[in-house]
């Protein structure tokens, strides 16, 4: 790097040196910074971002070392053997594997990303991706209890999530091929003088790096909708049964809620249809904003939009039939 | 101060910075204001992995020559430090009475678990039974007669849409994993002297709780001022 570069990053250094000092120095004083910082819309806005990413960075961590832990001790022969090389069949495998293991949206992006890396056979990476943080023990469980024990709107979830992910994996990858993003921090990673647990953490560290980012920005923006929306004056629109379910797919996707707890805000909505209920829980831990972004960290800008538009389609007409088989209650 | 150019320095000060916070947030308590209790432990589990990311990653800047920090690393670094500043110059304290207006507040709620709640030994003040909103919202939806004309003792935050005199709601924020999905449930209170009451106040009522249609109403005996409770969030 030459002085000319250098010099800006250098004054920016000395700019964040400063603005941390002074938050430190807020920490230490016991009185308050004033008018400013007890905006209730930048009280809700913090403490959103902040819940968000404290309960999200642990499983990010999670998913990281069992990411790692698959790229240093599992051989591309093994993994290419659990999983069946048919499209079909591979992808009905990957949307039922969350049962074993079950980790949420955010932890799970990063080892469907090493599954996929290793070899895995594309639709069955991608169906685990979407399915899994649905179909597995604890959304299940939470499901039934957010709603009262209703096998119908759990068998309902767990349905829509399968065909849904089922679908978009077989339809996404034809050539048996998913366009993943280089990740430069991969090729860093040199192995020679290492032990095998030193590659894993690296291999971990790397991954929570890159996902970190995106992360950071889908709670900003999933933050920045839940101080300024009214959800309330969000659902005041679903005038009828089909525009239920597309509106609370919409915020669905927007809330960005972790799929462990989505079912007890939906089982808020009281009036609503079940399947546009159902189409919430299913189009939020798939497509949401912060699950989003960590796609756009992982595969390639325009797959991620063939990714997003193909899940939002499929989940609104498979919402709209169930939303008419059951008569709309 | 070489050292201070390179990406992996960079890359272990986001580490540690994360790593500072997460302990901070749990050793002074703060972490509930986030997130539910039962996800603590994973909140620990986290610090713990990065205090070995961490430790490796010392290691690795010892052991190895790092290349110079580019502008995408450099912005990376300030992206993890944004939530960090933000979260330690406001300090917010609990969520806002207008995150209840936003979210809309229910009165109904199918999650609870009645028979859990009725093993339970429910506490008495004077004579009155001490039950959270939750509880009570739980009884309306699928064993009404056990609270209907049942004097009750409930507390929670004044909510006041219109800046009604006859009463106001009385609400708490039910947190499932963290205060991005904290769904507002409320009770509604009659109560004559709500022009004294301010918005958000917390305070405890005792009344008698009347169930109509499948809402449940507290004809208010007593209003009193409190302070928040340590766990001011539902689980």
């Amino acid at each position: 790097m030459n002085r000319k570069q250098e010099s800006p990053l250098t004054r920016a250094v000395v700019i964040f040196g400063i603005f941390f000092f002074i938050a430190l120095l807020n920490m230490w004083n016991s009185g308050n910074l004033g008018f400013l910082l007890k905006n209730p819309k930048l009280q809700i806005f913090t403490i959103v971002i902040t819940a968000i990413l404290l309960e999200a960075i642990p499983f990010i961590l999670i998913g990281a070392i069992i990411s790692g832990t698959i790229e240093v001790f599992v051989s591309e022969e093994k993994i290419k053997m659990a999983f069946p090389q048919n499209r079909f069949l591979s992808a009905i495998t990957g949307a039922l594997l969350g049962i074993l293991f079950p980790v949420c949206s955010c932890g799970n992006v990063v080892v469907a990303r090493r599954l996929l890396k290793k070899g895995v056979p594309a639709s069955g990476g991608l169906s685990y991706m979407l399915a899994s943080p649905i179909i597995n023990p604890i959304t299940i469980l939470s499901t039934f209890i957010a709603f009262s024990y209703s096998l119908r709107i759990v068998m309902g979830r767990i349905l829509l999530a399968f065909i849904s992910a089922v679908v978009a994996s077989l339809i996404l990858s034809t050539k048996n091929y998913v366009p993943l993003k280089e990740c430069e921090e991969d090729h860093h990673i040199h192995h020679s003088h290492l032990s095998k647990v030193e590659q894993v953490f690296h291999h971990a560290e790397s991954d929570f790096l890159l996902m970190g980012r995106y992360l950071v920005l889908g709670a900003f923006a999933a933050a920045i909708f839940q101080t300024f929306v009214s959800r309330q004056a969000f659902l005041s629109l679903a005038g009828n049964k089909v525009l239920s379910v597309f509106l609370m797919q919409i915020l669905g996707i927007l809330l960005s809620l972790c799929s462990f707890a989505d079912a007890f805000v939906a089982s808020s909505f009281v009036h609503l249809p079940a399947f546009s209920k159902i189409a919430f829980m299913v189009a939020g831990p798939m497509t949401n904003i912060t699950v989003s972004i960590l796609y756009a960290g992982t595969f390639k800008k325009s797959f991620v939009l063939k990714l997003i538009l193909t899940l939002f389609i499929t989940i609104f007409i498979l919402g709209v039939i169930g939303t008419y088989i059951t008569g709309g209650k | 101060m070489e050292l201070l150019r390179t990406k992996n320095f960079y890359q272990a000060l986001t580490i540690f910075i994360w790593l500072v916070f997460l302990f901070i947030v749990e050793a002074t308590g703060k972490l509930q204001i986030y997130i539910n209790k039962k996800f603590f432990p994973f909140t620990i589990l986290g610090s713990f992995i990065l205090l070995v990311l961490f430790i490796v990653k010392l290691r690795k800047i010892k052991k190895e020559h790092s290349e110079k920090i580019d502008i995408i690393s450099f912005l990376s670094f300030l992206l993890f430090l944004f939530p960090v500043l933000l979260a330690t110059i406001v300090r917010p304290g609990n969520l806002p009475v207008l995150a209840a207006g936003k979210r809309g507040i229910s009165q109904e709620f199918t999650g609870g678990d009645v028979m859990a709640i009725l093993k339970e030994q429910l506490e008495m003040e004077g004579n009155y039974k001490k039950m959270n909103i939750k509880q009570l919202l739980t009884f309306s939806k699928n064993k009404p007669e056990e609270i209907n004309g049942k004097d009750v003792s409930v507390e929670g935050f004044v909510y006041k849409q219109n800046n009604e005199k006859q009463g106001f709601m009385l609400v708490r924020f039910l947190i499932t994993c963290c205060a991005a999905d904290a769904t507002p449930l409320g009770v509604e209170i009659v109560y004559q002297n709500s022009e004294q009451l301010k918005q958000d106040e917390w305070v405890k009522v005792y009344g008698k709780c009347n169930i109509e249609g499948n809402r449940v109403v507290i004809l208010a005996d007593q209003v009193k001022k409190t302070q928040p409770p340590r766990d001011v969030y539902l689980y």
